[in-house]
């Protein structure tokens, strides 16, 4: 009867950790989600709308800020979805894959079109990131 | 003594090409290639009138070659602008003018004057001065005068109101500075119609792009709320798994 009630016990405490990593991982998922969706709406409004034309800020340097906001975004919209994805798909447990990282990618490079410079710029930063990602991964 | 104190019959109506704004240096450069060039006469002078604009400002310039010994040190080139097409004297309220206060060493200063009673008053009201002039000279007998004179309405009462579609009369003067106004000695007139600015040509490209970018960010927005969708309905499994 003691050994029952201590086997029912260690796993009472193994599902309450699974429960708790998979808390942690779902508030991850929803964040970087939330986030990214945000970076999403901010590139709409820079890369589509192209709000600084609306102001009308005859500036370089406005014009320099203008160019790092709508590359930063786009970055940022593929770093946080990356995350989201991999957070989504360890709560599925299944890894991550090439295709849905290029995938990304493209999505991401499809919003910085209309603008030469913003579209180097940010597929220099993308494959920048791509390999961080691989190298980074474990064997 | 009045500035405007005889004018001519406007003889010339120039209607100006539309061109890229050229720079107002006193330079004729390619930049003039696409103007309407008028030969004009002074009184016993003949020069070139160079008129072009754009959609916000008209430019003209004024070529004249004259005898190194008839050329004052303080010469001045100024355009009396009338607030239609006639030239009678009291129609003519603004005036831009050039001119030197040291003709052998180039320099000169642009003034944005207006015409009140007949007299040239040198302060206009506004401070930044609307339009802008330069003066050039070349090998001493040739010297170019180049004005830009801003069109439409400006925030300046004392400065012409240019309507497009409308036509002006022109009063382009030339005399010495330091006797003026008696030192006015040569003046001549010309009608100019202001042409209607050019709607922006149609970027076909840019349309293109603008509708390729609008489907692709309708198609990214549809997947983030389809991943948005697929996330609510793992948290309830997860939910139902976890009791």
């Amino acid at each position: 009867m003691p050994k029952f009630q201590k086997e029912q016990g260690k796993e009472s405490k193994i599902r309450e950790k699974q429960s708790f990593n998979e808390d942690f991982a779902f508030r991850s998922l929803i964040i970087t989600t939330i986030v990214g969706v945000a970076c999403f709406i901010i590139s709409i409004l820079v890369n589509v709308v192209e709000i600084y034309s609306i102001l009308n800020i005859q500036n370089s340097f406005f014009d320099l800020i203008d160019l790092i906001i709508r590359i930063s975004v786009v970055l940022l919209f593929f770093f946080f979805m990356t995350i989201s994805l991999g957070n989504y798909k360890d709560l599925l447990g299944k890894p991550s894959n090439w295709q849905e990282i290029a995938f990304l990618f493209f999505l991401s490079i499809i919003q910085t079109m209309r603008n030469i410079y913003v579209f180097g710029f940010t597929v220099l930063g993308l494959v920048i990131f791509t390999c961080y990602l691989y190298l980074i991964q474990d064997a | 003594m009045f500035f405007v104190t005889y004018s001519y019959g406007a003889n010339e109506e120039i209607t100006p090409e539309f061109a890229d704004a050229p720079d107002i240096d006193g330079a004729l450069g390619d930049e003039w290639d696409f103007s309407n060039k008028t030969d004009i006469h002074f009184e016993g002078l003949n020069g070139i009138l160079r008129v072009m604009q754009d959609n916000t400002n008209l430019y003209i310039s004024i070529e004249f070659d004259l005898d190194p010994s008839a050329r004052n040190e303080t010469e001045f080139i100024g355009i009396l602008i009338s607030n239609s097409s006639s030239n009678s004297p009291e129609d003519f309220v603004d005036a831009k003018v050039v001119r030197f206060s040291n003709l052998t060493e180039g320099n000169f200063a642009y003034l944005d004057c207006y015409v009140d009673n007949y007299n040239l008053k040198h302060n206009d009201t506004n401070l930044n001065s609307d339009g802008d002039g330069a003066a050039q000279m070349y090998d001493y007998d040739t010297i170019v005068y180049e004005f830009s004179i801003p069109l439409g309405n400006t925030d300046d009462i004392n400065d012409a109101f240019l309507d497009y579609g409308d036509k002006y009369a022109f009063n382009i003067t030339y005399g010495d500075w330091n006797l003026y106004p008696g030192g006015i000695t040569k003046s001549h007139c010309v009608l100019i119609t202001i042409q209607t600015p050019l709607l922006p040509a149609i970027d076909l490209a840019e349309i293109v792009l603008f509708i390729l970018s609008i489907v692709s960010f309708s198609c990214i927005g549809a997947f983030l709320a389809i991943y948005s969708y697929k996330i609510i309905v793992l948290k309830k499994k997860i939910g139902r798994l976890l009791g």
